[in-house]
């Protein structure tokens, strides 16, 4: 079987900066990439066979994402792409072999099975880093199950990756800067975008932290960049405002959207409908949790945002010994977070190779903290802009879905807490809610959510959807010795 | 303020709610104390047959056909739709010797009453086209069914509410209180329960339970790895298994390397269209975490008999600590030292099957309605020497 | 294969760009022939070829299509050269694959 000394698994921002570390450092690695090109959702790339030319290099986003691949080039870094990590046990025979500069390795290896086009269908690692990054957090209003409702990360796949208008009549909701991207985006590549809504106020966030966008050029620049262009194409963008209900028998034909309070409660007297065959809709990010509850890192509960996060040391390293995170996995931090992170994560495992000393460790990481404040303080308004805002589940009614796996409704996740269920593993057993494909991927926000609200107990208490091998579904004659 | 009932219940896995049921269908005060939630344990790790033609001829088999006559109507009296499907089920031979093993055990069965009929090869495949043509021969038994295990634990919870029983989930046990060889009260994180009768019916934790009397019960978890596929239309019929999955199952808990994996193929498809496959078997503790080598070894043994299954994916693996006893029976009777405490436990891979007859006969023997005598195969005291 | 009479008339996704005909591959949804680009997804070519949805679930025969675009949903699932539930958007094409996409027909095993 294949050996290395550190797996990445996650080709994005964060995954390249430490692949690109790494491999200065003479670790022997490999990265494992779900998607055709490097890049993740941040860079967006198109598959090679349908780049148009060769990329803008006026374009800053581009011109860092060249540099970026390039030095990934140059270093000879095994890129395993369109490759998914179906499970990661911790190697039975403990140790495996290792060079380590001469140094003795107590390191326990990983054993990864993968699927993908490549010959490797398993591979060895002595340190893992996780840099899954995230994905786009379902929001559940009646009729979010109809085609034509889509998450703005799924519009963005289409619009950047390959080069596709989703739909012609677009209304944008949801909470979070990606609104914006996508809007703009939209309406540049020739759709119709009726409004972009926002549930949070325009100045959540903005003016409580000192010197938040202080460093920040590169995302003023992109952000004054979106909204001018909503600005040019006469788009509303409303703050305060969310989707009600999707309308529609086989499709969406149409939205109902109003103004919502600070909490997300709906103003039925604010209620408009609007034709629309498209619903670009999310509530910020959820982080990509599989590998590291699959690999039982511990988590954390971050109240603000609703969500979960790995724990993670200075290093980078989580509770389980040997597994580094970095990127949007560990928290909404955006691209250069991302790059500071990986770096740091790159370097920390290089001295457990014995690659760097512990004081070159030390040294190295020490430039990375003014970055981490930048970033930090800019995320604290994030936060603010993306907080979780319980009133909005207001507009779930019985007959909503919220899982689209088994089809279960709000109702009958209703009648599961009648029934005694006090956890997300109660309502699963009685409902098959998070039993289908996406192992509850998709469904535990919401569903966690209105067992908490039901029972009257914090969200952090009524569990989670476990995870459990494989992480996607894979061919049984795949698994085959 | 303490409560008092007639009995309580430890467990609130498929045992612990078919006896609650029993027990408050028969006017009997009880309360059912689980300390997490209905089926939360080995109940919702299980495969889903009731296969009455892979337990030993003898007193087990027996009570497994006491059982399916209980499951016939099982749906109607409990009012729930528990996935009950009656296609039978077939034990696939794959070499004359296993053909020679079936048949055998298909003659002892008939002795106590149970069909099974052999298959030719030809007649087999005409009743399950997915299987390899391979294959020589099966053994088929019609009184065997399928059953969603959680499903069936919650129907009996609800029933035995209706009948008046008290299910207290949620709820942990913390100590037994007795004296002078009688129970007087069951102490809870929520409270004291007074009663004089307790059953230990909590599954691979009733060790721990018997425990808090002074009695010792050999019960070891037996870890059982499965996965099951994605929903499709209807592949298999009934239960499919193989007979090398008997020589697997046959395995006591005594043998030469216990912690040694062995696995069986287990096919079954649920009601929803996905396929149950399984089963491991193996000593690890509590460790109920799926393995690269179970599932490979799951997929390797399944993809063999039923060919079709190698282009299905694999959605979930799972595994469930089954309750073992030491001679593979469950221990069911009162406990000698103290009457007043019920066991059953150690259903190892049987306790669906096995639910509804325990419920049964732990009801029967507690109202006094059933001798002891009549459990004697059972008897918590074949161990004490 | 009467799948398009299920298709709502509504507009559906297009290409901005013009095709590059040099990478033009053909691949076969529900028995046609489909021109479709070297590169693209099974969602892709499902979507340029008019169609909105991909399946229906089994339960209450909903439909369902391309949600996240990105691996996570696993809502639009379609066989793909007779393998069911294959995701469509993380499935490159390549030439003569057979994609079906599924309707009402053989799901009546479901009842509930």
């Amino acid at each position: 079987m294949k050996q290395v000394d550190v797996a990445i698994i996650g080709g994005g921002p964060a995954g390249m900066t430490a692949a690109i570390e790494l491999a200065a450092g003479g670790a022997k690695l490999s990265v494992i990439d779900a998607y055709p090109q490097l890049g993740g959702h941040y860079f967006k790339q198109s598959p090679k066979e349908l780049m148009q030319q060769e990329a803008d290099v006026t374009d800053g986003r581009q011109a860092e994402y060249r540099s970026l691949v390039n030095a990934v080039d140059k270093k000879n870094i095994e890129i395993l792409s369109d490759t998914a990590v179906w499970s990661i046990f911790l190697n039975e025979e403990g140790t495996i072999e290792g060079q380590n500069n001469g140094r003795p390795d107590k390191a326990t290896g990983f054993t990864l099975h993968l699927q993908g086009p490549h010959d490797v269908a398993s591979l060895q690692a002595r340190y893992l880093l996780l840099a899954p990054g995230a994905y786009d957090r379902p929001m559940a209003f009646p009729g979010w199950h109809l085609p034509g409702v889509i998450t703005p990360g799924g519009a963005q796949m289409l619009l950047k990756g390959y080069g596709i208008l989703p739909g012609k009549r677009v209304l944008v909701a949801g909470s979070g800067p990606l609104l914006l991207a996508v809007g703009a985006g939209l309406a540049e590549a020739g759709a119709e975008v009726v409004a972009v809504l926002d549930a949070a106020s325009m100045w959540d966030g903005a003016f409580k932290i000192p010197a938040v966008f202080w460093g920040q050029k590169e995302r003023v620049k992109d952000a004054w960049k979106y909204w001018s262009t909503l600005k040019r194409k006469q788009i509303p963008l409303l703050f305060g405002h969310a989707i009600f209900r999707a309308l529609g028998e086989d499709a969406v034909t149409a939205a109902v959207y109003g103004r919502v309070d600070a909490q997300g409660r709906p103003i039925k007297q604010s209620e408009m409908v609007v034709e629309v065959d498209t619903i670009c809709v999310a509530l910020g990010f959820l982080p990509n949790l599989a590998l590291t509850r699959h690999l039982e890192c511990e988590h954390t509960y971050n109240a603000t945002l609703d969500t979960f996060y790995p724990r993670y040391a200075d290093t980078m390293e989580t509770t389980v010994p040997n597994v580094f995170v970095a990127g949007d996995v560990t928290g909404v931090g955006g691209k250069d977070m991302s790059k500071l992170q990986g770096r740091a994560a790159g370097l920390s495992i290089l001295g457990k190779l014995g690659y760097l000393s512990g004081e070159q460790v030390k040294s190295r990481l020490q430039p990375l903290q003014t970055g981490f404040q930048r970033e930090e303080r800019f995320i604290r308004m994030l936060q603010d802009r993306l907080q979780a805002r319980p009133g909005l589940f207001e507009v779930i009614d019985d007959d909503t879905f919220i899982c689209s796996c088994e089809m279960v409704t709000a109702g009958r996740i209703k009648a599961a807490i009648d029934d005694g269920a006090q956890d997300i593993r109660g309502v699963k057993l009685r409902t098959r809610c998070g039993m289908g494909a996406c192992q509850g991927r998709y469904c535990e926000s919401n569903v966690a959510h209105l067992i908490s609200q039901a029972t009257n107990r914090p969200r952090e208490t009524v569990g989670t959807m476990s995870i459990r091998p494989p992480l996607i579904p894979i061919l049984a004659g795949n698994i085959l010795e | 303020m303490h409560t008092t009932v007639d009995v309580v219940v430890v467990g609130g896995g498929v045992i612990g709610t078919s006896i609650t049921y029993y027990l408050a269908k028969q006017g009997v005060n009880v309360c059912l104390v689980e300390r997490n939630d209905i089926a939360s344990g080995t109940s919702s790790a299980a495969a889903n047959g009731v296969a009455l033609q892979t337990k030993p001829p003898g007193p087990k088999q027996n009570l497994a056909q006491a059982s399916a006559r209980l499951f016939r109507n099982l749906s109607e009296e409990l009012d729930a739709d528990i996935e009950l499907s009656n296609e039978g089920g077939m034990l696939v031979a794959e070499t004359e010797e296993q053909l020679e093993l079936i048949s055998d055990k298909a003659q002892k069965a008939a002795k106590s009453g149970l069909t099974i009929e052999i298959l030719s090869r030809k007649q087999t495949l005409a009743r399950q086209p997915c299987l390899a043509p391979h294959i020589i021969g099966s053994a088929y038994c019609a009184a065997d069914s399928t059953v969603n295990p959680y499903l069936l634990a919650f129907a009996f919870a609800r029933a035995a509410k209706r009948h008046g029983a008290d299910v207290q989930t949620f709820t942990e046990v913390t100590a037994i209180e007795h004296q002078a060889g009688q129970i007087t009260a069951v102490v809870t994180n929520r409270g004291k329960i007074l009663t004089d009768t307790v059953v230990n019916a909590a599954g691979v934790w009733s060790p721990k339970v018997a425990e808090m009397v002074g009695l010792q019960l050999p019960v070891e978890p037996r870890k059982g790895e499965l996965f099951v596929t994605e929903p499709v239309p209807p592949l298999v019929r009934g239960i499919v298994i193989s007979a090398s999955y008997l020589l697997s199952k046959a395995l006591p808990a005594g043998d030469a390397d216990p912690r040694q994996m062995t696995a069986g193929a287990y096919t079954a498809q649920a009601r929803r269209g996905n396929l149950v496959i399984g089963s491991t078997r193996q000593f690890a503790g509590y460790n109920r975490s799926s393995s690269f080598h179970g599932i490979q070894k799951l997929a390797q043994l399944t993809t063999t008999l039923i060919p079709a299954v190698g282009k299905l994916h694999v959605l979930r693996s799972y595994s469930g600590l089954r309750p073992a006893s030491p001679d593979g029976l469950p221990i069911l009777g009162r406990a000698a030292e103290l009457p007043g405490f019920v066991l059953a436990a150690g259903h190892e891979g049987d306790g669906i099957a096995l639910s509804p007859i325990t419920g049964q006969y732990i009801a029967d023997l507690i109202s006094g309605q059933l001798s002891e005598e009549a459990l004697v195969p059972f008897s918590p005291q074949r161990f004490s020497n | 294969m009467s799948d398009q009479q299920n298709q709502p008339a509504l507009p559906v996704a297009t290409r901005l760009h013009p095709r590059n005909n040099a990478g033009a591959i053909q691949v076969i949804i529900n028995g046609k022939q489909v021109s479709a680009c070297r590169g693209e997804t099974v969602a892709v070519a499902l979507l340029l070829s008019g169609r909105r949805i991909f399946t229906q679930a089994s339960r209450y025969n909903l439909n369902r299509t391309l949600f996240c675009g990105m691996g996570v949903c696993h809502q639009c699932l379609v066989t793909v050269d007779g393998v069911r539930d294959v995701r469509a958007c993380m499935t490159k094409i390549r030439p003569g694959m057979k994609i079906e996409t599924r309707f009402k027909m053989e799901h009546s095993y479901e009842t509930s």
